[in-house]
């Protein structure tokens, strides 16, 4: 919990410069993807999920964090790619959104880097593809293609709620 | 008859004489009276009768004696005697009598001899034409009777010799046939005898090269048992690079865990270090040394990794090979025990052709035996057949001197 308080206090602080830029890359279904820095709270390695009745498929369920309880969504279903195991690599990327913390299930994290806005491209407008609705750009890190996402648009604000309702409903 | 009336007559003169004598010897006494004239005139008719009976003496007895002595030879076997038959007394019937008996019994007897001649020389077509006359008859009956069974004996022996000269030739014949088969039977038994040495030699061969066989199978299954038990050593450490393997493998794993985690470690560090802004700049580059030092730690893994994979890939690989090459020894185990086994009744069925062959020499060589004594039993029989051929012929020349009376 501590270490959680301090997070968003260094957060909120430092948000204008030096955190802008920063994305944290990581794997999904071989595809790069990158958050901004500002959303992570914290990477974790994959540990046992408590299931949650009555949540869609891409909600696994919930974990237990020092005490406090994070629903985690698994990013490939969210994006509707087929599931795979998870394995040693699997991580959990624990974002904050709106005073809510949301832990996201990922093949594998990449790297923390520093993409320039020149290397940053817009993305296409491809309608059918879930992903588009939360793609900020298109990133250039070396000679890989990340693509950006908007952390709070990974699920949108019905999804959000239902997530959110399910996990107040075990806190309490 | 002469001698009849001669004795009569002679009685009467004697006694005429004698009358006379005594009448006179009376007178003549009476007259005289001297004894010595009528002595002499009783001698007289004693002398008278003296001298008749020495006349009939002679007259009968000297003849008779002559007779004895010509019956005496001729009881003896001469018949050429003569009897006195010339005077006509009964004397001269007598002797003429005898003269004819003799000469009777010179006819039948020259007769007989003459038969009985003609017998000796072998005609029995002999026959007597002379009548034989009262008891005589049984002799020309016995005579005859001999000739006819005579004939009819040497006309069978003739008959018979003929069916013995052609009997005993067939026997002979067919004592040389089995001679002669004799002698092939003996030939053949010899090239049997041959053939079942040869045969004996070739199983005797078979046998030795069974075991032979044998021993060289025993060895190479003793071989096949060291290469056995190399390749379970050979598994074994086989099985034990696995383990160490494996176990590595395990160590890597947790060396890569520790490198990812720190990963993670240095990730979370570098989020602080962002945040931290111009403040965790430090913290950042740190941060990035522990990262580099992970995946460098994640990077050797993976390559330790490879090696490991690549030395269970071989062993693997080993382990395929050592599997096949095993059944192929189990296998050839298999063939080599099963072939041992065929050796085996091999060498079992040629002793057993042994024993049997053994027991057809013994046959073959009593075989040999008995047609060695049927080949000596055929060549007496044979030497037999030619002497009763030879007696056969000797006694049909001898029944050919024989003639025989032809029977109608």
């Amino acid at each position: 919990m501590e270490i959680v308080q301090d997070i968003n206090t260094v957060g909120d602080e430092a948000d204008t410069d030096e955190m802008k830029g920063k994305y944290l890359t990581f794997w999904t279904d071989n595809q790069l993807f990158g958050v901004p820095i500002a959303d992570v709270v914290q990477i974790i390695g994959i540990q046992e999920i408590t299931p949650v009745p009555d949540s869609p498929l891409y909600a696994k369920g919930v974990i237990n964090l020092r005490g406090s309880i994070i629903p985690v969504i698994d990013v490939r279903l969210r994006f509707k790619k087929a599931e795979e195991k998870y394995n040693e690599r699997t991580c959990i990327i624990v974002t904050k959104i709106d005073e809510s913390y949301i832990g996201f299930i990922v093949d594998s994290v990449d790297e923390v880097t520093t993409i320039s806005d020149e290397d940053i491209s817009s993305p296409p407008k491809v309608s059918n593809d879930h992903t588009n609705a939360y793609l900020t750009g298109i990133g250039k890190v070396e000679n890989k293609v990340v693509l950006l996402l908007d952390t709070s648009k990974i699920l949108d604000e019905s999804e959000f709620e239902l997530v959110k309702d399910a996990v107040t409903g075990l806190n309490k | 008859m002469k001698i009849k009336k001669s004795v009569f007559f002679a009685d009467i003169f004697i006694a005429l004489l004698a009358v006379v004598c005594s009448i006179f010897s009376v007178i003549l006494f009476q007259q005289f009276h001297s004894p010595v004239i009528p002595v002499i005139l009783l001698i007289v008719p004693f002398a008278g009768a003296l001298l008749v009976s020495m006349v009939a003496s002679k007259l009968i007895i000297k003849p008779l004696t002559q007779m004895i002595e010509s019956a005496s030879k001729m009881s003896q076997g001469d018949l050429s005697v003569t009897f006195n038959h010339d005077s006509k007394s009964e004397i001269g019937e007598l002797g003429q009598t005898l003269t004819d008996t003799v000469t009777v019994l010179k006819k039948y007897i020259s007769d007989i001899s003459s038969v009985l001649h003609t017998m000796a020389n072998g005609d029995l077509t002999a026959e007597i034409d002379l009548d034989y006359e009262g008891d005589f008859q049984e002799i020309k009956i016995a005579l005859e009777g001999i000739i006819s069974m005579l004939n009819t004996n040497v006309s069978a022996l003739s008959n018979s010799s003929t069916q013995v000269s052609g009997g005993s030739e067939q026997v002979s014949n067919a004592a040389q046939a089995l001679a002669q088969g004799a002698t092939q039977q003996a030939s053949s038994i010899q090239e049997l005898s041959a053939t079942i040495t040869e045969i004996s030699a070739q199983v005797k061969q078979n046998a030795r090269n069974a075991s032979e066989a044998n021993s060289s199978s025993a060895v190479a299954q003793d071989k096949m048992q060291d290469v056995s038990e190399e390749m379970s050593r050979m598994l074994l450490a086989m099985s034990e690079i696995s383990e160490m393997s494996t176990k590595i493998s395990n160590i890597i794993k947790t060396i890569d865990d520790i490198a990812s985690q720190t990963n993670i470690l240095a990730l979370n560090a570098a989020v602080e270090a962002a945040r931290a802004g111009a403040a965790g700049k430090g913290f950042a580059v740190v941060a990035d040394e522990v990262r580099n030092l992970a995946s460098k730690s994640a990077e050797a893994a993976r390559n330790t990794t490879d090696l490991i994979e690549n030395s269970i890939q071989a062993v693997e690989n080993g382990k395929k090979i050592a599997d096949v090459t095993a059944k192929t020894l189990e296998e050839v185990i298999a063939a080599t025990s099963k072939s041992t086994q065929l050796i085996d009744s091999i060498a079992q069925a040629s002793n057993q052709q042994a024993t049997s062959i053994a027991q057809v020499n013994l046959g073959v060589e009593q075989i040999s035996a008995v047609v060695q004594t049927n080949s000596a039993t055929a060549e007496e029989s044979a030497a037999s057949s030619e002497e009763m051929s030879k007696h056969a012929k000797t006694l049909k020349s001898l029944v050919k001197q024989f003639t025989l009376k032809e029977t109608a």
